[in-house]
């Protein structure tokens, strides 16, 4: 299943270093941001009516900020609310309900955040270090059930896991407001991308006196829902139509244009064209079949999406050693993909081909280097190696025919992908047998946890920007490994980072590129594409920056360039 | 007169050997049902057509994919979305079978306007040629152009025949549709043969017995139908390995249903009629009453009703398609092919065009077979 | 008859026990986990939100606090909408279910019956091949092609119509065509078969021997009794439409029931699935009880029988 819960950047923003933190003040740019990735650079201003009419692909299952996990939850919570930082243009990171940067203790584990005195919920109350805490430790309450609560703080805030595994009091939770403003974290161990962590609806402070008020109808409609973002929801037909007006009594509202954003519930791509088409909606997702068609319409625009898709080799599959176990059957399967066809052909949605886990244009080291860039292609498309390696793989396995099982989910577009490698692998690698295997997107997780499939098409978008969401998954026993990978020194060097170096950049750096090479080496996975998302923008709608973690669009700074729509005509 | 009967040995004389009843018989062989449905069918024009058209997709079904220098999931990315191609037809502009693609672009001059259709059409400028409908006058969209693109031999591919035209992953159409059409009929088929062996027997014993055998048999009727179809689908799909038999069981499973509940209604009116009652006052058996007077009257009820469960069966193949619990890919039945072409019903219309032609010519021969049948076997409607 | 009925009643009630016995086992049967975010989680981190929706209780009690609830018309809390209930779920999207339901039903059944009449009263006329047609593209047209073809020339081409949404009754007019398209197609192949064989029954040649009029004979003997078996499958294309609309839903952004049954299919979202599972069993079960008295109002033979 293609859930791009996932990061967004448009190609033509260049992703300058999130790593250099936010400098106070940075919201500044609103009303003359980026273009939103139309990737036309004619800069345009407000004017008009300061309405977005949009698309959403489904209902948002929870506008609770501690239990949203998933893109349409993960998106509308933060903009109906504001954590200690957000994310702005090119994915750096503006001041929020923090101000400055955050005072961190020389070990790297005590990190202080001074809040703004202005900040305001909806019904006028101020935000204070106590929300924070009353939040988080709301998110990690087992009682609370939230996904994201033991994902994005367990083994990151001190205490968060054993709290959750209902071991200890949620007030031993490493948070504490020393005062009104003052906030200060004391984490399990040096995290130097926490800033980064602290934009996610996770981390999002709430109101304890209306959470509690409202009790079990919290965030179950709009009026119970309350704002200290920069919009508010104010209407929720469940299912079918949401609308979002400017919050006025918002810290930064003056920086706000956006009045008001309707979304429309339409799970069918060619529904969201034709609502495009007769001007209803502002924008609407693309499909290949689209794609083709539209790609001269003046609105068309393809957005580089982080997640990273590979195939995860299994090599040992509910305790039976796979073919998979064999380097050369690995390093075969993941050389005999012509992935050139597969995203030009079959995604055609600007999505381009990957040789490697990390992403391009995700993340950069200390000195300015594309982590891509500097570790180049590890695993391409090679037929002669492939067979070359193949046949080596037969001979060491004492096997002539070979059937994998391929796990993958039962969209629409996961049948042509999987279609396209059972055909290039079945093709390229004489005596192999591929049996496809679709099932639903939960049975797929199930059958994941379990270990049980050979191969499996599998997509990864990070969460926070750091090497880490993606170098983290393949960690002997990882949740995410369950591939029977284990290499120590993987193992080290990935733990390295997260420990001895987690406070020297530049070895921390080292740790990761070493990682991934070992990774692709071992040929653990098969790398196959970077996604892209393509969509029909409307030239009035300005400054949405895509997002490479967490929400996929940032509306803060966003306007209707009503003048630009016209003239486009 | 005395003498000549005198002459005569009263020994060359036999006693006629014939009773009563012997003599009531009819001379000429008398014809069955079948038969009797025979001969008027084959006075049936439309039946006749219908049943000519069904065997020619029947063996086109099955012998076109065996002949196709393609196979149903052989792929390659250079022919992608190559239009429909037929040979002599190809001449026939208005037909739209010649491979060649036709769009028309605007632009505020002609040469925009040809740029425009030189990127949608792979930037292959040698192989566009260009109607100019209008030169326009530099005002926006004021130029027409009509773009006309050879896309066979833009791929070097001017002695190939797609009839169908290919997918998006080069596959080529013609076989995979007939290779569904193969697929789809012996899904419903089979789902409908079961459905009646079911449906009528349960809804015969039911009604015919009635009181508390209907009673109960209603009741578990009922819980069956209580149940929606996909929750029992999907837990086929679980226990059996996706595929044809794990949909025609779970259309089975609960699609005998309808014809039960119309046999029963059926014979509950009957029950009534006159000529049931006297069968019964003379003693009859149970079997023979349902198998001499129940069942023929029925009869045309329940091939009408069969003949809707092909096209329900088909229907709810595709319907499982939409949902992503059809049969698994590369495999096509003509459900997941007009379930893909949908998908593409704004871009490429010929991926849906042909399914959705094949399947309803399918339908309308079903449709007149099974009118045919039903007239044949009903006296009371035969002219 | 209230005796009959409250007989009837009881036997629904037994019925639904089955069914909610049934859909409860079917559902623990099902694979896949119902967390949206299973791969990000570790095995403890998984049973801690177990917890919270009573999976890790014992399947008996399980059951238990699942019928109990049912009793008290409670249908649980949904997994993948947070804290909401399954019940305000369900209501806040029968709404657009039952409307497009209710007028597909009947805008399908009335022309479908129309057009049967036509049909069996011109047999073998050329209106009865016309009307067949119509009935034969009906039923082999599948209704997703049909409404992307409304969509498309209706609402894209000519502008005539809203494409797609649902905020007012202009919204509802596409999808209930699309949707009424079956059950007329059904309906009229049903109505003529049955007229054809209700002119050729005895009673109305005796009518027609005593004199009577064509219209008379065709409304006061013909169509009352040519309906009784239309009847019967009025019930399965009712609910039919229940859960057939899903794909019109989808097609037509409908927020109705069959969608959102979807979409916790592949959630898997049990409570919703069981809730819905309950609902359809409900308005099935009721259904047929309705039909049935109606049976029995309109054919006393059907009446008597059902008696003894």
């Amino acid at each position: 299943m293609r859930k791009t819960n996932w990061l967004l950047l448009a190609l033509v923003l260049v992703l300058s270093s999130f790593l250099a933190a936010c400098s106070g003040g940075s919201s500044g740019s609103g009303g003359s941001g980026g273009d939103g990735g139309s990737g036309d650079s004619a800069e345009g201003s407000a004017n008009g009516e300061q309405v977005f009419n949009l698309l959403i692909g489904d209902e948002i299952p929870s506008m609770d900020s501690s239990l949203a996990k998933d893109q349409y939850g993960i998106q509308w919570t933060s903009e109906i609310q504001e954590g200690l930082y957000r994310l702005a243009e090119d994915g750096s990171l503006a001041e929020g309900i923090a101000t400055g940067d955050p005072e961190v203790s020389e070990d790297g584990m005590t990190w202080t955040f001074t809040l703004r005195d202005n900040a305001e919920w909806e019904n006028g109350d101020p935000v204070t270090a106590h929300d924070f805490v009353y939040a988080w430790q709301r998110a990690i309450n087992p009682d609370t059930g939230s996904e994201y609560g033991p994902y994005m703080m367990g083994d990151v805030i001190k205490n968060a896991t054993a709290i959750n595994q209902g071991e200890m009091d949620v007030e031993e939770l490493g948070v504490k407001a020393v005062d009104d403003y003052t906030l200060e974290v004391t984490l399990d161990h040096p995290i130097p991308y926490f800033e980064s962590l602290t934009t996610f609806p996770t981390f999002m402070p709430l109101n304890q006196k209306f959470v509690e008020e409202q009790g079990e109808n919290y965030a179950l409609e709009a009026d119970n829902l309350l704002s200290n973002g920069p919009f508010k929801m104010t209407e929720w037909k469940h299912g079918s139509t949401m609308k979002f007006e400017k919050n006025d009594t918002y810290w930064d509202a003056e920086n706000v244009q956006l009045e008001e954003i309707n979304l429309q519930v339409s799970k069918d791509i060619a529904t969201g064209v034709n609502l495009y088409d007769t001007g209803e909606v502002d924008r609407a997702p693309l499909t290949a079949e689209f794609v083709d068609s539209r790609i001269n319409d003046p609105g068309y625009v393809a957005i580089p999406d982080m997640a990273s898709w590979y195939l995860k080799l299994n090599q040992n599959r509910v305790g039976e050693e796979t073919p998979l176990a064999n380097i050369n059957a690995r390093k075969a399967v993941a050389q005999a993909i012509d992935k050139e066809g597969l995203v030009n052909v079959v995604l055609n949605d600007g999505s381009i081909v990957s040789n490697g886990l990390m992403p391009t244009d995700f993340v950069k080291g200390p000195d300015g280097t594309d982590f891509r860039e500097q570790n180049g292609d590890l695993l391409t498309y090679d037929l002669e190696a492939a067979k070359e390696s193949w046949t080596k793989a037969k001979e060491e396995l004492g096997q002539d025919e070979i059937t994998l099982e391929i796990l993958t989910g039962d969209t629409d577009s996961s049948t042509q992908i999987v279609d396209y490698i059972k055909e290039q692998l079945e093709t390229n690698l004489e005596g192999l047998t591929i049996k496809t295997m679709q099932v639903p997107f939960q049975q797929r997780l199930d059958l994941d946890t379990a270990g049980d499939f050979d191969i499996q098409v599998s997509g990864w978008g990070p969460d926070y920007m750091d090497p880490n969401s993606f170098m983290n998954l393949f960690v002997t026993d990882g949740e995410n490994n369950r591939m029977a990978f284990s290499n120590k020194e993987y193992d080290s060097l990935v733990e390295q980072a997260g420990g001895e170096n987690a406070t020297n950049p530049e070895a921390r750096w080292q740790n990761f590129l070493d990682a991934e090479k070992i990774l692709l080496e071992e040929a653990a996975i098969a790398p196959l594409w970077q996604d892209g998302n393509a969509f029909l923008w409307s030239p009035k709608v300005k400054g949405v920056f895509p997002n490479p973690a967490g929400n996929d669009f940032e509306y803060k700074w966003a306007y209707a360039d009503n003048a630009a729509a016209e003239s486009a005509e | 007169m005395e003498n000549q009967k005198q002459q005569l040995d009263k020994n060359l004389f036999r006693p006629a050997d014939r009773t009563q009843e012997q003599g009531d018989v009819i001379a000429r062989k008398s014809s069955t049902l079948l038969q009797d449905a025979v001969r008027s069918l084959r006075k049936n024009v439309f039946f006749m057509i219908s049943l000519f058209l069904l065997i020619v997709i029947v063996l086109m079904s099955i012998f076109a994919p065996v002949v196709s220098d393609y196979t149903y999931k052989e792929q390659d990315l250079n022919r992608s979305l190559m239009g429909p191609r037929i040979p002599v037809l190809e001449d026939i502009s208005f037909l739209g079978l010649s491979g060649k693609e036709t769009k028309t672009f605007y632009g505020n001059n002609v040469q925009t306007a040809e740029m425009k259709a030189n990127t949608q059409f792979d930037n292959q400028s040698d192989f566009i040629t260009f109607d100019v409908v209008s030169e326009g006058d530099g005002s926006p969209n004021s130029a027409e152009v009509k773009a006309t693109y050879d896309k066979y031999a833009a791929k070097g591919l001017e002695d190939e025949y797609f009839y169908f035209g290919t997918d998006r992953l080069g596959r080529d159409v013609w076989t995979r549709v007939w290779d569904g059409t193969r697929v789809s009929l012996l899904i419903a088929v089979a789902a409908a043969l079961i459905d009646l062996v079911i449906g009528v027997a349960y809804g015969g014993i039911a009604a015919y017995y009635g009181g508390r055998v209907d009673n109960f048999m209603m009741r578990f009727l009922e819980v069956i139908i209580g149940i929606p179809n996909l929750v029992v689908v999907i837990l086929m799909i679980l226990i059996l390995d996706p595929g044809i038999w794990a949909i025609i069981i779970a259309l089975t499973i609960t699609g005998w249903t309808s014809m039960a509940r119309i046999v029963r209604g059926e014979v509950l009116k009957l029950k009534g009629h006159e000529f049931v009652l006297a069968s019964r006052t003379l003693g009859a058996p149970n079997r023979k009453i349902i198998a001499r007077h129940l069942i023929p009257n029925v009869m045309g009820l329940i091939i009408v009703n069969t003949m809707f469960s092909i096209p329900s069966a088909i229907f709810f193949e595709a319907f499982l398609s939409f949902i992503g619990l059809g049969l698994p890919s590369p495999a096509a039945s003509l459900g997941t092919l007009i379930n893909d072409g949908f998908k593409t019903l704004l871009t490429t219309p010929s991926l849906l065009v042909f399914p959705a032609v094949l399947i309803s010519i399918i339908m309308i021969v079903f449709n007149i077979l099974g009118d045919g049948l039903r007239d044949a076997f009903d006296p009371k409607i035969r002219k | 008859m209230a005796r009959y009925i409250g007989q009837r009643i009881i036997y629904m009630i037994i019925t639904l026990f089955l069914i909610a016995t049934i859909s409860f086992v079917l559902m623990k049967l099902l694979p896949g986990s119902p967390l949206a975010n299973a791969n990000k989680l570790t095995e403890e981190q998984q049973e801690v939100i177990y917890e919270k929706y009573g999976l890790n209780d014992p399947i008996p009690v399980q059951y238990a606090n699942y019928l109990g609830g049912l009793v008290q018309g409670d249908l649980g809390i949904s997994f993948k909408y947070d804290n909401r209930s399954v019940s305000d779920i369900l209501g806040d999207r029968i709404g657009p279910s039952a409307q497009l339901g209710i007028q597909a039903l009947i805008i399908g059944t009335v022309l479908g019956i129309l057009l049967g009449l036509v049909s069996a009263i011109y047999h073998n006329g050329i209106t009865d091949y016309l009307s067949t047609i119509i009935a034969v593209l009906g039923t082999s047209i599948p209704s997703f092609v049909f409404a992307g073809l409304l969509q498309f020339f209706v609402a894209v081409k000519w502008g005539i119509l809203p494409v797609a949404t649902w905020n007012g009754f202009e919204y509802s007019i596409l999808p209930t065509i699309a949707l009424a398209i079956f059950p007329m197609a059904t309906c009229a192949r049903f109505m003529r078969t049955e007229m054809i064989e209700v002119l050729n029954e005895d009673y109305i040649t005796t009518a027609k021997a005593k004199g009577l009029a064509g219209s008379a004979i065709i409304f006061k003997h013909g169509i009352r009794n040519a309906l009784i078996p239309l009847i019967t499958i009025l019930g399965p294309l009712a609910v039919g439409l229940l859960t057939g609309t899903l794909v019109i839903e989808q097609i037509f952004s409908v927020p109705g029931i069959g969608e959102q049954f979807v979409t916790s299919v592949n959630t898997n979202d049990f409570p919703i699935i069981m809730g819905t599972t309950m609902f359809f069993a409900v308005v099935f079960i009721v259904m047929i009880l309705i039909i049935d008295i109606l049976y029995g109002l309109i054919d006393p033979r059907i009446r008597l029988s059902g008696k003894d």
